[in-house]
């Protein structure tokens, strides 16, 4: 997986100058088995083993990759949650895991998560159905060999009740830079119809913005059906890609001056520095990716930037070196990562 | 501002969470940022940036009997479930039934499965999910006025129930 960066970074779907990805992930557990956390670490590995079996059984996912957990180290899972494949909890806690993936990374399936099984396909840009349609078939395809955990009242069962029923979260991962500096975030958001949807995200005060990144994702998972919840995500996602684009325009006509000094000023910055922060080398990403989208740098591409984004991240510079590093040798390397991509 | 997570460092960046209308903001150190901000490519389940976001959703400590309860097949007791945010296993959902109910109503708005049920369920288990998802669509159907969808739903739910009988 260190060779080949996840395809879904690839910037080649729809609205990519705004969606980074599109993902869904499915919940499920296996029926008379203790949930992942509950269970002793041998049922762990034997849930394990019955869900290897059924994915081998499935041709559909003959492709797949397979690491058991235990092989390996702190800093090989803390890069597989850098690249956005499996959560913090997994990397970070003990027990008896696993994880499925194809290749080009866009499909995984994380054992003894939370749950026993996480179906998580990702997709390039705003193509949340496709995301779906894939998970979905996966789903299928397992259903047939293995015996899930449902009931007819509570749909999906899964380790925490917020997850209930279809079991089914998706997520669009938007870039909204343009909502942000015109302090807009907040009203856009609030006056978009967001049909059950949650919009989240972080961002620095002032104008060092941390990435910019938000995720517009379903809050429910029990009530509706799977079709109803994708498209609500996607319709909410839609208007708010809508919004960033007219803010977006709207900068360009009144506040061209300003963007250029700021992209410069970033470039200038990722380009010179021989110390770079993991905080400050997002920020500073986020506006390059604004300055390419609005056509106002041609020297680097999105995916080419998509790919830093990741690759800053202290996991992939530690695999990088070959060894876990101190912070000033961390900001050291990212500081030179930076510099020789962007050359 | 102290950051609201840690409590200890200085505040830099904001969380903004947007639903239903409702804006919620917290205000985070770089730290703590970063360690909840690698969760903002994954999921949020109790813990973290949720928890603190939606302190409501945490049922009140479950006092006593309550919370003593245990459930038959795993032994995790209603407490310690609410305590980590996780149920013990698929029993759980049935032996904390009544406690588990007004939770799941008020972080879904719903306590009924409409949604995708697995081919091996039975079929008269499978008939009566599509009815629950019809009667569901016809819901909204009705109360957003458009009766034309409406007027299919209803045929539809027909065709299923009169199956029903002569099956």
């Amino acid at each position: 997986m260190g060779e080949q960066s996840g395809r879904w970074l690839a910037a080649d779907g729809p609205d990519a100058g705004i969606v980074l990805s599109s993902r869904v992930r499915l919940a499920r557990n296996l029926a008379n088995m203790m949930f992942a956390h509950k269970a002793t670490s041998s049922e762990q590995s034997a849930m394990i083993r019955i869900v290897r079996n059924g994915v081998q059984k499935c041709a559909v996912l003959g492709d797949l990759n397979f690491v058991d957990f235990s092989k390996l180290d702190q800093l090989e899972k803390r890069f597989l949650m850098e690249c956005y494949t499996i959560s913090r909890e997994m990397a970070l806690s003990d027990g008896a895991r696993a994880l499925f993936f194809s290749s080009d990374q866009t499909l995984n399936i994380m054992l003894n998560e939370e749950d026993h099984l996480r179906i998580l396909c990702l997709e390039s840009g705003f193509q949340l159905r496709n995301a779906w349609q894939r998970a979905n078939d996966v789903d299928n395809q397992l259903e047939q060999k293995l015996d899930y955990a449902f009931s007819s009242d509570w749909g999906f069962l899964t380790a925490c009740p917020t997850n209930v029923g279809t079991g089914l979260r998706a997520t669009v991962m938007v870039h909204l830079p343009a909502l942000i500096m015109t302090r807009k975030i907040a009203s856009a958001v609030q006056t978009v119809s967001t049909l059950g949807c949650v919009v989240r995200g972080l961002h620095g005060e002032g104008t060092d913005a941390l990435g910019d990144l938000f995720q517009v994702s379903n809050h429910a998972t029990l009530g509706h059906d799977d079709g109803e919840l994708v498209g609500n995500v996607e319709r909410t996602a839609g208007e708010i890609i809508a919004q960033e684009k007219r803010a977006r325009e709207t900068l360009l006509e009144k506040n061209r001056r300003q963007m250029e000094d700021r992209l410069g000023r970033a470039l200038g910055i990722l380009k010179g520095a021989k110390i770079l922060g993991l905080g400050e080398s997002i920020g500073l990403l986020s506006a390059l990716r604004l300055g390419v989208c609005t056509g106002l740098y041609a020297g680097c591409s999105i995916p080419l930037i998509n790919e830093l984004m990741i690759r800053v991240q202290p996991a992939h510079l530690g695999m990088l070196a070959g060894q876990e590093l101190e912070p000033l040798e961390l900001d050291t390397l990212r500081a030179d990562v930076v510099q020789e991509t962007l050359s | 501002m102290l950051c609201q997570i840690c409590k200890l460092n200085e505040a830099t960046v904001r969380y903004t969470e947007i639903i239903s209308g409702g804006l919620t903001e917290i205000h985070l150190c770089q730290e703590c940022a970063q360690s909840e901000g690698k969760t903002i490519g994954a999921d949020f389940g109790f813990a973290g940036l949720f928890a603190a976001a939606h302190p409501e959703v945490k049922v009140p400590d479950a006092a006593g009997s309550d919370a003593a309860q245990e459930c038959m097949c795993c032994g995790l007791s209603f407490g310690e479930a609410m305590s980590k945010g996780r149920l013990g296993c698929a029993e759980c959902y049935t032996a904390f039934k009544d406690r588990l109910l007004p939770l799941i109503e008020r972080v879904h708005g719903a306590s009924q499965h409409v949604g995708k049920v697995p081919s091996e369920t039975d079929s008269s288990l499978r008939v009566r999910g599509e009815l629950l998802r019809y009667r569901s669509k016809l819901r909204k159907a009705v109360e957003l006025e458009n009766y034309e969808e409406a007027a299919q739903l209803r045929d539809q739910i027909r065709e299923i129930e009169e199956g029903m009988v002569e099956g």
